[in-house]
């Protein structure tokens, strides 16, 4: 991904900072955003930035340029005017909202305060974020909130060299640059485990009992109050949350049945280990029940012992340092929140995300009571294609660039290049949704062909890990093979593209009949016959 | 010390770490130029936790000047 930062005043310490991290453009100077983005010939046009980021500083705007018959209102307004003429749909625009270094513009019409010409600026922007899905809000404002301003802006260097920003101003924006990137690109964590004593509330259960337990409205007892309200948003955004604690079962079940202060309910976690074994095998087995990489799980314990061990090994779980001090905890909770599961779009999929785990948990134990043919069966599993793929291009987003275990292929796709394919009609997307008798499973397979010189090829096929070992993707390769053929093709091309996660797919397409052609440690190239292909086990329903 | 002091010079001149010694002089140094040196004197001050006057600042020529803001001499 290619990035650039503009300015209206100097900000080159921080491109020089993210130029080590990023592939970003280095900017001549600075101050002429609008010529360099309208001017086809400028190097920032050359460079072609798929996000470009603005750092707008407001009081160098207003004061550049608020002329004697303009008012700073006026100028805010041309501002937006302009970036609104000069917008591309292929690009990303991150905006910066407002703030000023000082307190007082001196100069300007007294009756206008500061505060409202910041307030005219992010009213601006709001709507212009919310008129157009390219465009995004860089929340600076609240950077400078948590340094304070005379931490954030540095007048010396101010003075010496027209930057603005203090080093350790630059050091937060080019940080958050860096979590705006990580977050667009869809790149955090999944699942939030948690202990229970210290950490879920104060004391512990098995001394204190469940009424005993620190978990009110006031005090110490508040702040485990608090930290649970943060937990419970966490979840609401998507991410799965689940228990790894020490303790008798019992004992702590009974905090969620009894105590009524709690705020999170015992439903609210997917998973719950409860018991003696070490915290690593419990995360263990987490992972493995949710189907999920270790490097997608974060894990929270107050002890540090316990940290140190699953640091120790499970080195691809994220264990943050827990604070010293535990008024700190909400805070630390946010910082956790942003920097490992922060997300810029939510779709409706995540806020059911928990629901969907849940009965795959319920699956899960009916499964170890049956033979696999019968329990298959009595998941009355039934797949639907989705007509109209792009009222779902969020959804298609994640499936490409978030599955990694089921995906034959692991191409990338961003969003514009996804609405550009789904214009094009030499690409077929077929996207299904699943459910059976214990629940909606939402969209969870997506197969993209291309067809070019009267051959079909198959170049994306991902599935969301949580219906995994269910034959689904029998049904689903075997409908989009029926319907090419109705197109009139009479074999169809697919590639497997080796990666360390799509291990559990890589013989995929030789069981299914499917031709080698061509094979080496990268990439696997397949042919089918479709007029010869045999018959395909699956027990799924179609349903429309 | 002096390796932190070359380190941060050799980050922020883009500059190997090699070609850069205490006797490295401003002007001789075409990446020297005004910006990057107000980086040195800031990114110095917040390493080493040392404050260079407003005024001092463009009194500094070389790396080895640094060093007596970094000593607390001044």
């Amino acid at each position: 991904m290619k990035i650039a930062v503009l300015s209206n005043i100097n900000i080159d310490p921080i491109v020089r900072k993210l130029s080590k991290v990023q592939n970003i453009f280095q900017n001549q100077g600075y101050g002429n955003i609008f010529e360099s983005l309208y001017n086809k010939q400028s190097a920032l046009h050359h460079f072609q930035p798929n996000v470009i980021f603005f750092l707008i500083d407001l009081e160098n705007l207003i004061t550049v340029e608020t002329e004697e018959n303009t008012n700073p209102f006026d100028v805010i307004n041309n501002w937006f005017q302009k970036i609104e003429a000069i917008m591309t749909e292929d690009t990303v625009y991150v905006i910066s909202n407002g703030i000023c270094s000082s307190d007082y513009l001196l100069g300007i019409e007294d009756s206008i305060e500061i505060a409202e010409i910041e307030s005219e600026w992010n009213h601006r922007l709001n709507s212009f974020s919310k008129e157009n899905n390219n465009v995004y809000q860089f929340d600076i404002r609240t950077l400078c909130n948590r340094l304070g301003k005379e931490q954030f802006f540095s007048t010396k260097s101010w003075y010496l060299g027209k930057i603005k920003h203090s080093n350790i101003g630059q050091q937060y924006i080019a940080d958050n640059i860096q979590l705006w990137l990580k977050a667009y690109s869809n790149k955090n964590k999944k699942v939030l485990i948690l202990d229970l004593d210290n950490t879920l509330w104060g004391g512990v259960v098995g001394e204190e009992g469940a009424l005993g337990v620190k978990i009110s409205d006031s005090g110490m007892g508040m702040i485990f109050q608090e930290a649970q309200k943060k937990f419970s948003k966490i979840k609401d955004t998507g991410v799965v949350l689940c228990i790894a604690s020490k303790n008798n079962l019992e004992d702590a079940k009974e905090v969620f049945d009894k105590n009524p202060n709690m705020i999170l309910k015992w439903d609210d976690f997917v998973l719950k280990k409860i018991n003696w074994e070490l915290k690593s095998q419990n995360i263990n087995e987490i992972a493995n029940e949710l189907n999920v990489g270790l490097d997608s799980i974060v894990f929270i314990d107050d002890n540090p012992v316990e940290r140190e061990m699953v640091k120790e090994n499970l080195p691809d779980v994220i264990v943050p340092e827990f604070p010293t001090k535990i008024d700190a905890y909400e805070k630390f909770i946010e910082e956790v929140y942003i920097n490992y599961f922060w997300k810029l779009n939510l779709t409706s999929e995540d806020k059911k995300k928990t629901e969907i785990y849940l009965q795959n948990v319920a699956r899960n134990s009916l499964k170890q009571t049956l033979s696999f043919e019968d329990y298959l069966k009595s998941l009355e599993c039934q797949v639907g294609l989705i007509e109209d793929p792009k009222d779902h291009i969020e959804r298609i987003n994640q499936l490409i660039n978030k599955t990694n275990q089921f995906n034959l292929t692991t191409i990338r796709y961003s969003e514009q290049e996804i609405k550009e394919m789904l214009d094009d009609d030499t690409y077929r997307f077929y996207l299904f949704n699943c459910k059976d008798k214990f629940g909606d499973n939402g969209i969870i397979s997506l197969v993209i062909t291309k067809t070019e010189n009267g051959q079909a090829y198959i170049i994306m096929f991902t599935m969301s890990c949580r219906v995994m070992g269910r034959l689904i993707e029998n049904y689903i390769l075997d409908y989009v093979e029926n319907d090419m053929k109705k197109f009139g093709y009479k074999e169809i091309n697919a590639k497997y593209v080796y990666t360390q996660k799509s291990k559990p797919v890589e013989t995929l397409y030789e069981n299914l009949g499917y031709e080698i052609l061509t094979a080496n440690e990268t990439l696997k190239e397949y042919r089918l016959n479709l007029d010869t292909k045999s018959k395909r086990t699956f027990y799924v329903n179609g349903c429309e | 010390m002096e390796e932190r002091l070359i380190e941060i010079v050799a980050d922020i001149l883009q500059m190997d770490k090699k070609d850069v010694s205490m006797e490295l002089v401003r002007e001789n140094e075409e990446k020297w130029d005004s910006l990057a040196h107000v980086q040195l004197v800031t990114e110095i001050e917040n390493e080493f936790n040392c404050e260079i006057g407003f005024d001092e600042v463009d009194d500094i020529k070389s790396v080895k000047d640094f060093l007596k803001y970094i000593n607390g001499e001044n």
